[in-house]
Protein backbone atom coordinates (compact mmCIF):
# COMPACT_ATOMS: atom_id res chain seq x y z
CA UNK A 1 0.00 0.00 0.00
CA UNK A 2 2.75 2.41 1.05
CA UNK A 3 4.53 1.66 -2.21
CA UNK A 4 1.51 2.72 -4.24
CA UNK A 5 1.19 5.99 -2.37
CA UNK A 6 4.87 6.66 -3.01
CA UNK A 7 4.52 5.88 -6.72
CA UNK A 8 1.43 8.08 -7.02
CA UNK A 9 3.27 10.83 -5.14
CA UNK A 10 6.28 10.66 -7.47
CA UNK A 11 4.03 10.58 -10.52
CA UNK A 12 2.17 13.66 -9.27
CA UNK A 13 5.45 15.53 -8.75
CA UNK A 14 6.75 14.55 -12.20
CA UNK A 15 3.46 15.61 -13.80
CA UNK A 16 3.51 18.89 -11.86
CA UNK A 17 7.09 19.73 -12.81
CA UNK A 18 6.43 18.65 -16.41
CA UNK A 19 3.37 20.86 -16.59
CA UNK A 20 5.29 23.79 -15.12
CA UNK A 21 8.17 23.39 -17.57
CA UNK A 22 5.77 23.03 -20.46
CA UNK A 23 4.08 26.28 -19.47
CA UNK A 24 7.39 28.06 -18.98
CA UNK A 25 8.77 27.00 -22.35
CA UNK A 26 5.48 27.32 -24.21
CA UNK A 27 6.31 29.06 -27.48
CA UNK A 28 4.70 32.33 -28.45
CA UNK A 29 1.65 31.77 -30.62
CA UNK A 30 2.57 31.68 -34.30
CA UNK A 31 -0.10 33.88 -35.83
CA UNK A 32 1.24 33.20 -39.31
CA UNK A 33 0.55 29.49 -39.03
CA UNK A 34 -2.60 29.48 -36.93
CA UNK A 35 -6.03 29.49 -38.46
CA UNK A 36 -7.83 32.85 -38.56
CA UNK A 37 -10.52 33.38 -35.91
CA UNK A 38 -11.86 36.38 -37.81
CA UNK A 39 -11.61 37.53 -41.39
CA UNK A 40 -12.48 41.18 -41.94
CA UNK A 41 -11.72 44.14 -44.19
CA UNK A 42 -9.61 47.01 -42.85
CA UNK A 43 -12.63 49.28 -43.12
CA UNK A 44 -14.83 46.88 -41.10
CA UNK A 45 -12.27 46.48 -38.34
CA UNK A 46 -11.67 50.23 -38.15
CA UNK A 47 -15.40 51.03 -38.02
CA UNK A 48 -15.97 48.50 -35.23
CA UNK A 49 -13.13 49.91 -33.14
CA UNK A 50 -14.06 53.55 -33.64
CA UNK A 51 -17.68 52.83 -32.68
CA UNK A 52 -16.99 50.65 -29.65
CA UNK A 53 -13.40 50.19 -28.55
CA UNK A 54 -14.26 48.15 -25.46
CA UNK A 55 -16.34 45.47 -27.12
CA UNK A 56 -14.07 45.34 -30.16
CA UNK A 57 -11.09 44.75 -27.86
CA UNK A 58 -12.97 41.97 -26.11
CA UNK A 59 -13.70 40.42 -29.50
CA UNK A 60 -10.35 40.80 -31.30
CA UNK A 61 -7.63 41.59 -28.76
CA UNK A 62 -8.26 39.50 -25.66
CA UNK A 63 -7.22 35.83 -25.76
CA UNK A 64 -4.84 36.51 -28.64
CA UNK A 65 -7.22 35.90 -31.52
CA UNK A 66 -5.78 35.54 -35.01
CA UNK A 67 -7.20 38.25 -37.22
CA UNK A 68 -7.10 38.05 -40.99
CA UNK A 69 -7.44 41.43 -42.64
CA UNK A 70 -7.76 42.58 -46.23
CA UNK A 71 -7.37 46.09 -47.56
CA UNK A 72 -5.61 48.52 -49.85
CA UNK A 73 -2.03 49.56 -49.06
CA UNK A 74 -1.68 53.25 -48.20
CA UNK A 75 2.04 53.19 -47.39
CA UNK A 76 4.91 50.90 -46.37
CA UNK A 77 7.71 51.80 -43.99
CA UNK A 78 10.74 50.10 -42.48
CA UNK A 79 11.26 49.92 -38.70
CA UNK A 80 14.37 49.99 -36.56
CA UNK A 81 14.10 46.26 -35.80
CA UNK A 82 14.21 45.46 -39.55
CA UNK A 83 10.50 44.67 -39.75
CA UNK A 84 8.14 46.39 -42.15
CA UNK A 85 4.91 48.18 -41.39
CA UNK A 86 2.05 48.27 -43.86
CA UNK A 87 -0.62 50.93 -43.43
CA UNK A 88 -4.02 49.97 -44.84
CA UNK A 89 -6.49 52.67 -45.76
CA UNK A 90 -9.97 52.58 -44.30
CA UNK A 91 -11.73 55.11 -46.53
CA UNK A 92 -11.43 57.77 -43.83
CA UNK A 93 -8.59 60.32 -43.76
CA UNK A 94 -8.56 60.36 -39.93
CA UNK A 95 -7.78 56.70 -39.51
CA UNK A 96 -6.07 53.57 -40.73
CA UNK A 97 -5.07 50.05 -39.83
CA UNK A 98 -1.37 49.63 -39.09
CA UNK A 99 0.07 46.13 -39.61
CA UNK A 100 3.64 45.27 -38.63
CA UNK A 101 5.08 42.10 -40.15
CA UNK A 102 7.19 39.51 -38.36
CA UNK A 103 10.93 39.58 -38.93
CA UNK A 104 10.61 36.33 -40.88
CA UNK A 105 7.89 37.62 -43.21
CA UNK A 106 9.29 37.84 -46.71
CA UNK A 107 8.41 40.94 -48.63
CA UNK A 108 9.20 40.58 -52.27
CA UNK A 109 8.92 43.57 -54.52
CA UNK A 110 5.22 42.89 -54.96
CA UNK A 111 4.12 45.43 -52.35
CA UNK A 112 3.31 49.00 -53.30
CA UNK A 113 0.79 51.66 -52.40
CA UNK A 114 -2.58 51.17 -54.01
CA UNK A 115 -2.34 47.38 -54.19
CA UNK A 116 -4.69 45.04 -52.37
CA UNK A 117 -3.31 42.75 -49.71
CA UNK A 118 -4.43 40.15 -47.20
CA UNK A 119 -2.58 39.79 -43.90
CA UNK A 120 -2.91 37.70 -40.77
CA UNK A 121 -1.72 38.64 -37.30
CA UNK A 122 -2.41 39.69 -33.73
CA UNK A 123 -4.63 42.69 -33.07
CA UNK A 124 -3.39 44.68 -30.06
CA UNK A 125 -5.96 47.48 -29.94
CA UNK A 126 -6.75 51.05 -30.93
CA UNK A 127 -4.29 53.93 -30.72
CA UNK A 128 -5.74 57.44 -30.81
CA UNK A 129 -2.92 59.88 -30.14
CA UNK A 130 -2.20 60.90 -33.73
CA UNK A 131 -5.00 59.38 -35.74
CA UNK A 132 -7.40 56.57 -34.97
CA UNK A 133 -5.32 53.57 -35.74
CA UNK A 134 -6.04 49.87 -35.22
CA UNK A 135 -2.76 48.06 -34.53
CA UNK A 136 -1.82 44.57 -35.70
CA UNK A 137 1.55 42.97 -34.94
CA UNK A 138 3.26 39.65 -35.78
CA UNK A 139 1.65 39.76 -39.22
CA UNK A 140 2.23 37.43 -42.14
CA UNK A 141 1.21 38.10 -45.71
CA UNK A 142 -1.55 35.72 -46.79
CA UNK A 143 -1.78 36.94 -50.36
CA UNK B 1 17.38 99.51 -50.91
CA UNK B 2 17.11 96.63 -53.33
CA UNK B 3 19.77 94.79 -51.38
CA UNK B 4 17.83 95.19 -48.16
CA UNK B 5 14.66 93.85 -49.78
CA UNK B 6 16.52 90.87 -51.21
CA UNK B 7 18.24 90.26 -47.90
CA UNK B 8 15.00 90.40 -45.94
CA UNK B 9 13.28 88.14 -48.49
CA UNK B 10 16.13 85.69 -48.15
CA UNK B 11 15.90 85.81 -44.36
CA UNK B 12 12.17 85.23 -44.55
CA UNK B 13 12.57 82.15 -46.72
CA UNK B 14 15.32 80.76 -44.49
CA UNK B 15 13.34 81.28 -41.30
CA UNK B 16 10.19 79.77 -42.80
CA UNK B 17 12.19 76.72 -43.84
CA UNK B 18 13.67 76.21 -40.39
CA UNK B 19 10.67 77.15 -38.29
CA UNK B 20 7.87 76.23 -40.68
CA UNK B 21 7.56 72.81 -39.14
CA UNK B 22 6.37 72.76 -35.55
CA UNK B 23 4.69 69.40 -35.23
CA UNK B 24 6.53 66.10 -35.42
CA UNK B 25 5.11 62.59 -35.28
CA UNK B 26 6.13 59.01 -34.85
CA UNK B 27 3.96 55.96 -35.21
CA UNK B 28 6.70 53.38 -34.88
CA UNK B 29 8.56 54.49 -31.80
CA UNK B 30 10.43 51.96 -29.70
CA UNK B 31 9.93 51.56 -25.95
CA UNK B 32 11.42 48.61 -24.14
CA UNK B 33 12.01 47.48 -20.63
CA UNK B 34 14.65 45.34 -19.10
CA UNK B 35 14.78 43.50 -15.82
CA UNK B 36 17.82 41.56 -14.73
CA UNK B 37 18.03 39.56 -11.54
CA UNK B 38 20.22 36.57 -10.67
CA UNK B 39 17.19 34.37 -11.29
CA UNK B 40 15.93 35.65 -14.62
CA UNK B 41 16.35 38.27 -17.33
CA UNK B 42 13.17 39.71 -18.77
CA UNK B 43 13.08 41.97 -21.80
CA UNK B 44 10.08 43.26 -23.73
CA UNK B 45 9.93 45.46 -26.80
CA UNK B 46 7.18 47.60 -28.25
CA UNK B 47 7.86 49.03 -31.71
CA UNK B 48 4.39 50.49 -32.21
CA UNK B 49 4.62 53.54 -29.97
CA UNK B 50 2.71 56.61 -31.14
CA UNK B 51 4.24 59.94 -30.19
CA UNK B 52 3.69 63.61 -30.84
CA UNK B 53 6.15 66.47 -30.38
CA UNK B 54 5.49 70.18 -30.84
CA UNK B 55 8.88 71.91 -30.99
CA UNK B 56 7.54 75.44 -30.60
CA UNK B 57 5.41 74.70 -27.52
CA UNK B 58 7.62 71.92 -26.19
CA UNK B 59 4.69 69.58 -25.68
CA UNK B 60 5.33 65.87 -25.96
CA UNK B 61 2.96 62.90 -25.73
CA UNK B 62 3.13 59.12 -25.99
CA UNK B 63 0.63 56.34 -26.33
CA UNK B 64 1.56 52.70 -25.82
CA UNK B 65 -0.62 49.61 -26.15
CA UNK B 66 0.36 47.05 -23.50
CA UNK B 67 -0.51 44.20 -25.82
CA UNK B 68 2.10 45.39 -28.34
CA UNK B 69 4.95 44.49 -25.95
CA UNK B 70 6.70 41.38 -27.20
CA UNK B 71 8.50 39.08 -24.77
CA UNK B 72 10.84 36.20 -25.34
CA UNK B 73 8.48 33.75 -23.64
CA UNK B 74 4.74 33.42 -24.09
CA UNK B 75 4.31 32.91 -20.35
CA UNK B 76 5.99 36.24 -19.52
CA UNK B 77 3.73 37.99 -22.01
CA UNK B 78 0.72 36.29 -20.44
CA UNK B 79 1.71 37.28 -16.91
CA UNK B 80 2.47 40.85 -18.01
CA UNK B 81 -0.93 41.32 -19.65
CA UNK B 82 -3.12 39.28 -17.33
CA UNK B 83 -1.60 39.61 -13.86
CA UNK B 84 0.40 42.83 -13.82
CA UNK B 85 -0.86 45.37 -16.36
CA UNK B 86 -4.41 43.95 -16.48
CA UNK B 87 -4.48 44.89 -20.15
CA UNK B 88 -8.16 44.04 -20.58
CA UNK B 89 -9.03 46.73 -18.02
CA UNK B 90 -6.19 49.14 -18.82
CA UNK B 91 -5.22 48.56 -22.46
CA UNK B 92 -2.77 51.46 -22.77
CA UNK B 93 -0.13 53.52 -21.03
CA UNK B 94 0.13 57.24 -21.83
CA UNK B 95 2.41 60.18 -21.18
CA UNK B 96 1.55 63.85 -21.64
CA UNK B 97 4.11 66.46 -20.78
CA UNK B 98 6.43 69.28 -21.54
CA UNK B 99 10.09 69.85 -22.33
CA UNK B 100 10.94 72.29 -19.53
CA UNK B 101 14.32 73.48 -20.89
CA UNK B 102 13.08 74.25 -24.41
CA UNK B 103 15.39 77.31 -24.66
CA UNK B 104 18.44 75.00 -24.54
CA UNK B 105 17.36 73.07 -27.62
CA UNK B 106 17.82 74.45 -31.11
CA UNK B 107 15.56 72.35 -33.33
CA UNK B 108 16.85 74.02 -36.48
CA UNK B 109 20.50 73.20 -35.81
CA UNK B 110 21.90 69.67 -35.96
CA UNK B 111 23.19 68.42 -32.64
CA UNK B 112 22.51 66.43 -29.50
CA UNK B 113 20.79 68.34 -26.71
CA UNK B 114 19.99 67.41 -23.12
CA UNK B 115 16.30 67.64 -22.37
CA UNK B 116 14.29 67.69 -19.18
CA UNK B 117 10.80 66.34 -19.55
CA UNK B 118 8.06 66.76 -17.02
CA UNK B 119 4.53 65.42 -17.16
CA UNK B 120 1.93 62.84 -16.29
CA UNK B 121 2.67 59.18 -16.83
CA UNK B 122 -0.32 56.84 -16.67
CA UNK B 123 0.27 53.12 -16.29
CA UNK B 124 -2.23 50.54 -15.06
CA UNK B 125 -4.80 53.32 -14.59
CA UNK B 126 -2.56 55.19 -12.11
CA UNK B 127 -1.26 58.66 -13.02
CA UNK B 128 2.03 59.95 -11.60
CA UNK B 129 3.68 63.30 -12.17
CA UNK B 130 7.29 62.60 -13.17
CA UNK B 131 10.41 64.52 -14.25
CA UNK B 132 13.02 62.68 -16.32
CA UNK B 133 16.14 63.47 -18.29
CA UNK B 134 16.64 62.57 -21.92
CA UNK B 135 18.34 63.66 -25.11
CA UNK B 136 17.04 65.24 -28.29
CA UNK B 137 19.08 64.62 -31.40
CA UNK B 138 18.47 66.83 -34.42
CA UNK B 139 19.80 65.62 -37.79
CA UNK B 140 18.68 66.99 -41.13
CA UNK B 141 15.13 67.81 -40.10
CA UNK B 142 14.68 64.52 -38.24
CA UNK B 143 14.41 64.38 -34.48
CA UNK B 144 15.34 61.45 -32.26
CA UNK B 145 14.26 61.56 -28.62
CA UNK B 146 15.83 59.16 -26.13
CA UNK B 147 15.41 58.58 -22.43
CA UNK B 148 16.15 55.88 -19.91
CA UNK B 149 14.60 55.77 -16.47
CA UNK B 150 13.37 53.46 -13.75
CA UNK B 151 9.80 52.50 -12.93
CA UNK B 152 8.71 50.92 -9.67
CA UNK B 153 5.71 48.63 -10.13
CA UNK B 154 4.26 49.57 -6.73
CA UNK B 155 4.07 53.26 -7.76
CA UNK B 156 1.45 52.23 -10.30
CA UNK B 157 -0.35 49.76 -8.02
CA UNK B 158 1.06 46.78 -9.88
CA UNK B 159 1.27 43.92 -7.43
CA UNK B 160 4.09 41.45 -7.84
CA UNK B 161 3.40 38.27 -5.82
CA UNK B 162 6.01 37.44 -3.15
CA UNK B 163 6.81 34.19 -4.96
CA UNK B 164 8.18 35.96 -8.06
CA UNK B 165 9.46 39.15 -6.40
CA UNK B 166 13.10 38.08 -6.73
CA UNK B 167 12.61 37.38 -10.45
CA UNK B 168 11.67 40.96 -11.32
CA UNK B 169 14.03 43.90 -10.89
CA UNK B 170 12.77 46.91 -8.96
CA UNK B 171 12.97 49.50 -10.37
CA UNK B 172 12.66 48.18 -13.93
CA UNK B 173 14.71 49.91 -16.63
CA UNK B 174 12.57 51.59 -19.26
CA UNK B 175 14.18 52.89 -22.46
CA UNK B 176 12.44 55.24 -24.88
CA UNK B 177 13.77 55.70 -28.42
CA UNK B 178 11.57 57.63 -30.84
CA UNK B 179 12.40 58.88 -34.33
CA UNK B 180 10.11 61.71 -35.38
CA UNK B 181 9.25 62.91 -38.85
CA UNK B 182 7.63 66.24 -39.69
CA UNK B 183 3.83 66.09 -39.73
CA UNK B 184 2.50 66.20 -43.26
Amino acid sequence: MKKYILIIGILAIVAGVGFGLMKYFKPTKDFAKSEADFSVTAQQLFTEFSKDEKNSSAKYVHNDKTVEISGVIQSISANSDSTKTIILSVGNPDGDVCCTLTQEASVEGKLSAGKSIKLKGQCTGLQELIAKEVILIRCAIVQ
Amino acid sequence: MKKIIIASLLLLTISSVSFGQAKFLSRAGHIWFYSKTPVETIEAHNYQVASFLDVTKGTIAFEVLNKSFKFERALMEEHFNENYMESEKFPKATFKGQITNLKDINFSKDGVYNAIIEGDLTIHGVTKHITQKGTIEVTKGKIVAKSKFGIKPEDYKIEIPALVKDKIANPLDVTVDITYSPMK
